[in-house]
């Protein structure tokens, strides 16, 4: 267990824990507006303040824990799903299937991410669940190439020699097999994947694109705060922090997983 | 040299016909005609928007044509009207591209520049402190949402101390200064926008050089330059330094797509008139023909921007050049 591996694993582990049990953490509502209690600074009463509107800025926060990691986890496991299944027919059949569909990857990377993301956006409907559609349809290519490389080098190992003469078919040797053995740097890969996928979230949010108000999240918390700016900090100061400490939280997961591996 | 161009020009063709296929199959994610009451009832989704779509792309051929007529348009890069003043696509992106492309090289320029500058500095003794604020330095680059860095930025040298305008890219009386006051007030607009944009990049970029340092110092042909009895310093930056660079090109290269996606966020926020800002616009106005010209942009920036690394890499790097 390293240091990084440690703190990032606390990190994760504490902010599942406020997303998973946020109504016991406050007696807000997040969504309750009381003009008369608008923008007022942190206090006992609301911990991180009130916004313009008079919601309390803690419980919008931590319900937006849940958006966030959410849509950062679903996403990856669709960017993964598919990474895995265009990586592993490229890396086990080999030939034609392998020629295209790494093109197909090439071509994919050749798009800015955003320009592809709010292109996507801009055609669908802005729900969460398209955000998390998108993101991962978006951001599967370097899992297939990981997948690729880990199951070109597998294939030709001795284990998979004594499957293939004992009649294994294709398909179980490639699940059964292949893909347990290359988990370690895909599990990797997804978790540093989160931390992108959260930050593009915020992103997408922040510019109106992504999770649409009245529904809390960071991003657009952030984006309602740019009319306070200069009057009411907490409001630009805490979500921003929670997106960097969230992600710096799994980038350190994967990190350490990945320096613990070797 | 010239052959290794011509095969690279002749690699691009396939990326050239896939990006058009790609984004033939963006414009037909279009929505469907408006049906149900709550899709009727949004704004987003226009009939008239729509309606024009259909029209530009002549989406009631068939599918054959359409393609066609999109490989032409992409081809020609004549995109049609835009959906909000009916000015040519072409000619709004022309107006803005140099603000953008001139953002991205400064801040390519940047991130190279002090990359190499903290690298060397971390690699020169691995493991001090210098080197252990720098990791971090890395680890909260790379966490940090350019938009609320951009927010706070604004907030504090702007709204706070004042010292910095906080949007546009010039002064109201920008035509009566003289050219210093002009490059001052340029200066003055841009550089927030720049230290955003380097900074992921920067972060990234610098542990790269790093690592690649640290792992050449370990080759005999180092160990033979000390036992000649050559200083550290000529050691790290005359031998190790330019061997490290290599790869480093490509790398810049491939991040070409992260710096021009990132110029929507900060054009945006800083009100900078680029074709970030731009694409925002239309994405918010759904004005299809400029978000399709720019998706298209903007693969071919990026392949140009990689053609451009790989010819980079080959002239400095023989081995590739003469490489089947």
């Amino acid at each position: 267990m390293n240091s990084k591996l440690l703190s990032g694993a606390i990190i994760i582990s504490l902010l599942s824990v406020i997303a998973i049990i946020a109504p016991l953490l406050t007696k807000h509502n997040p969504a309750a507006i009381t003009v008369e209690e608008a923008l007022l600074a942190p206090s006992l009463t609301h911990l991180l303040g009130t916004d313009q509107l008079g919601r309390d800025l803690f419980s919008r926060m931590i319900y937006g824990a849940r958006v966030s990691l959410l849509v950062g986890v679903i996403s990856v496991g669709i960017a993964t799903l598919i990474g895995l299944f265009l990586g592993s027919l490229a890396g086990f059949f080999g030939g034609a299937p392998e020629g295209l569909i790494m093109r197909f990857t090439d071509i994919m990377l050749c798009f800015p991410a955003f320009f592809l993301i709010l292109s996507a956006a801009a055609i669908l409907e802005p729900s969460i669940f398209n955000i998390m559609l998108i993101i991962g349809l978006t951001n599967w290519m370097p899992a297939a190439r990981l997948v690729r490389a880990e199951i070109l080098s597998l294939k030709e190992r001795e284990f998979i020699l004594a499957a293939k003469a004992m009649g294994v078919s294709n398909f179980r040797i490639i699940i059964r097999h292949l893909i347990p053995n290359a988990l370690e740097p895909i599990i990797v890969n997804a978790t540093l994947g989160i931390a992108g996928a959260i930050l593009l979230e915020s992103s997408l949010s922040f510019l109106g694109l992504g999770v649409q108000p009245p529904s809390p999240s960071w991003g657009n918390i952030l984006a309602e705060s740019k009319s306070t700016l200069g009057v009411a900090w907490w409001l630009a100061l805490f979500p921003g922090l929670s997106i960097l400490l969230t992600v710096l939280g799994f980038n350190l997961l994967g990190e350490g997983l990945r320096e613990h591996k070797e | 040299m010239f052959t290794y161009i011509f095969r690279r020009l002749l690699g691009m063709l396939p990326l050239l016909f896939g990006i058009i296929t790609i984004s033939f199959m963006v414009i037909h994610l279009a929505p469907g005609k408006p049906t149900t009451l709550s899709e009727a009832m949004n704004p987003k989704v226009s009939l008239e928007a729509r309606e024009r779509l259909e029209k530009l792309y002549g989406l009631d051929k068939p599918l054959p044509i359409q393609y066609l007529d999109w490989s032409k348009k992409v081809l020609t890069l004549n995109f049609g009207v835009s959906f909000i003043d009916n000015r040519p696509v072409i000619e709004k992106i022309w107006e803005r591209l140099p603000l953008t492309v001139f953002i991205n090289a400064a801040s390519l320029a940047l991130i190279l520049f002090f990359g190499i500058l903290i690298g060397l500095n971390c690699a020169k003794a691995p493991g001090s402190f210098y080197d252990r604020s720098m990791n971090l330095f890395v680890f909260i680059g790379f966490a940090m949402p350019g938009f609320w860095l951009s927010l706070l930025l604004m907030n504090f040298f702007g709204l706070h101390l004042r010292w910095l305008p906080i949007s546009g890219l010039t002064s109201l009386d920008f035509e009566y200064y003289n050219f210093w006051e002009k490059a001052l007030d340029l200066a003055k607009h841009l550089i927030l926008p720049l230290f955003v944009s380097c900074l992921s990049g920067l972060a990234g970029i610098s542990r790269y050089i790093r690592q690649n340092i640290l792992e050449i110092l370990k080759t005999p042909y180092i160990r033979t330059a000390k036992a000649k009895g050559l200083s550290d310093d000529a050691l790290l930056k005359k031998h190790a330094l330019p061997n490290a660079l290599l790869p480093v090109v490509t790398i810049l290269g491939l991040s070409i797509p992260g710096l021009i996606g990132g110029s929507v966020i900060f054009e945006s926020i800083f009100a900078l008139p680029g074709v970030g800002r731009l694409f925002y616009e239309a994405v918010m106005a759904r004005d299809y023909a400029m978000i399709m010209a720019e998706l298209v942009m903007g693969a071919g920036l990026t392949l140009l921007g990689n053609l451009f690394a790989d010819i980079s890499y080959a002239y400095v790097d023989p081995r590739i050049r003469y490489k089947k």
